[in-house]
């Protein structure tokens, strides 16, 4: 509010009249507010943390909380500011590549290499698009130089990588989000014919892709992860924090599987997801 | 100091000069780099033909992860342009891309003398003229045309 506004007196008619840039600056603004408050990515911490916060409120959410307490070893948190589904998947699947064996590494360098050509076939311009996946390989590439390091110091490597996810102002998250959007895009620009009759307000793939797809800090719905792990052939587990009560108010999972087959899959990746917002789940066997 | 933001001003205005896209130019000022300066040519077939239209382009170290602030200096008369210079242009607002570099950007707004969006005004007047005179519409946009030579 201005101190325009703040002096006129009252009495006044409001002006009810609210244009879409206001809408748009408010809505800004609020992400701006959330950025202030919250690091990209958070350190990981217990599902008891969560809890407090839910403690006075829903009962149904309390006790999928203690649900998810008994089976997961811990959360972490990432910042709402629209690309949290994007730089939560970057992070696990860079993490599990630093926890895990040689052959996961290779298996997600593969993949992740894989993804040039994918944009290429789709005819994006490579000239627009290149910084973003130089700095997503050189991040993955961060990776892999840590990894020769002794894996009980796994909690301390998982901080490196956190840092390199945070530090210049996210640079290079923010590198790896745009990056995995466009990668998203380019499989459903590809698979037009199966996906589009799904997009009941889209009028055509490319202007669907272009606003809500690419566009930095839109919001993901469900497409944006089946294309994510169809591309990256990835698994990712959602496990959905809700109000429902369905279910004898259970929380329910759904598995995204992008895998032809089986045998040569990367270490699935989990996510917490509440109304409008993901998280990354930690399963208690591996860290 | 070089920064994420400045480096990739630095690429923008060099693909910028080694691959111009047709119609529109744009420079840095010599003195920063956060602010441009340029020009967008008024399109073929359009009552905008043969202007030069001026713009600022104003960035901060947010760019590319936000979009830079636009602003027409040349006078202008079109359904998405506000009587200050601002566009209504949603890869300027909530559509934008880090993808998009200042050439994507100057030809986005060249387009959308091209395409103007009469749903989504800016200049309630101009949207209206469009829609329901054309002729008059024209000519307002003409008046600009020929002030731009000048301006």
């Amino acid at each position: 509010m201005t101190s325009e506004q703040q002096t006129t007196p009252t009495g006044k008619e409001a002006s009810v009249d609210v244009s879409d840039e206001q809408i748009l600056a408010f809505e800004q603004e609020v992400k701006d507010a959330e950025a202030r408050e919250r690091p990209l990515i958070g350190e990981l911490e217990p599902l008891s943390a969560l809890y407090s916060e839910y403690e006075r409120g829903s009962p149904v959410f309390c006790e999928k909380i203690k649900a998810l307490d008994r089976e997961y070893q811990g959360f972490r948190r990432c910042r709402g500011d629209g690309n949290c589904f994007f730089r939560a998947f970057a992070f696990a699947w860079f993490e599990s590549a630093l926890s895990g064996d040689d052959t996961t590494l290779e298996r997600i360098r593969q993949r992740l290499t894989a993804t040039k050509q994918q944009l290429l076939d789709v005819g994006f311009d490579w000239v627009a698009l290149e910084d973003f996946y130089d700095m997503t390989v050189e991040l993955l590439e961060m990776v892999a130089r840590q990894r020769g390091q002794t894996l009980t110091e796994a909690a301390t490597l998982s901080n490196e990588l956190r840092l390199g996810f945070v530090s210049e102002q996210g640079v290079y998250s923010n590198a790896a989000v745009v990056h995995l959007r466009m990668v998203a895009s380019a499989y459903l620009r590809a698979h037009a014919d199966d996906y589009l009759p799904f997009l009941e307000l889209a009028t055509s793939m490319d202007q669907y892709c272009a606003q809500h797809v690419e566009a930095f800090g839109r919001e993901s719905e469900e497409i944006h992860i089946i294309a994510l792990t169809k591309a990256l052939r990835s698994i990712v587990n959602v496990v959905y924090l809700d109000g429902s009560t369905a279910n004898d108010g259970r929380v329910s999972v759904h598995p995204f599987d992008g895998t032809e087959n089986a045998t040569d899959a990367t270490p699935a990746i989990t996510l917490l997801y509440r109304p409008g917002h993901y998280d990354i789940l930690y399963n208690r066997t591996a860290a | 100091m070089s920064t994420p933001c400045r480096r990739r001003l630095m690429r923008d205005f060099k693909r910028l000069q080694s691959d111009p896209p047709g119609g529109v130019s744009g420079a840095p000022c010599p003195d920063n780099i956060m602010l441009w300066n340029a020009v967008i040519f008024g399109p073929a077939d359009t009552p905008f033909e043969d202007g030069t239209f001026k713009l600022v382009l104003q960035f901060d170290e947010t760019y590319p992860n936000k979009p830079p602030t636009v602003k027409f200096i040349s006078r202008m008369f079109h359904p998405n342009v506000y009587a200050s210079g601002e566009l209504c242009l949603d890869i300027l607002q909530n559509r934008w891309s880090p993808t998009y570099d200042v050439a994507a950007i100057l030809t986005s707004i060249q387009s959308l003398l091209h395409d103007p969006n009469p749903n989504s005004p800016a200049n309630v007047e101009a949207a209206t003229l469009y829609r329901e005179n054309r002729k008059e519409y024209v000519r307002r946009v003409r008046e600009t045309v020929e002030e731009s030579w000048i301006g």
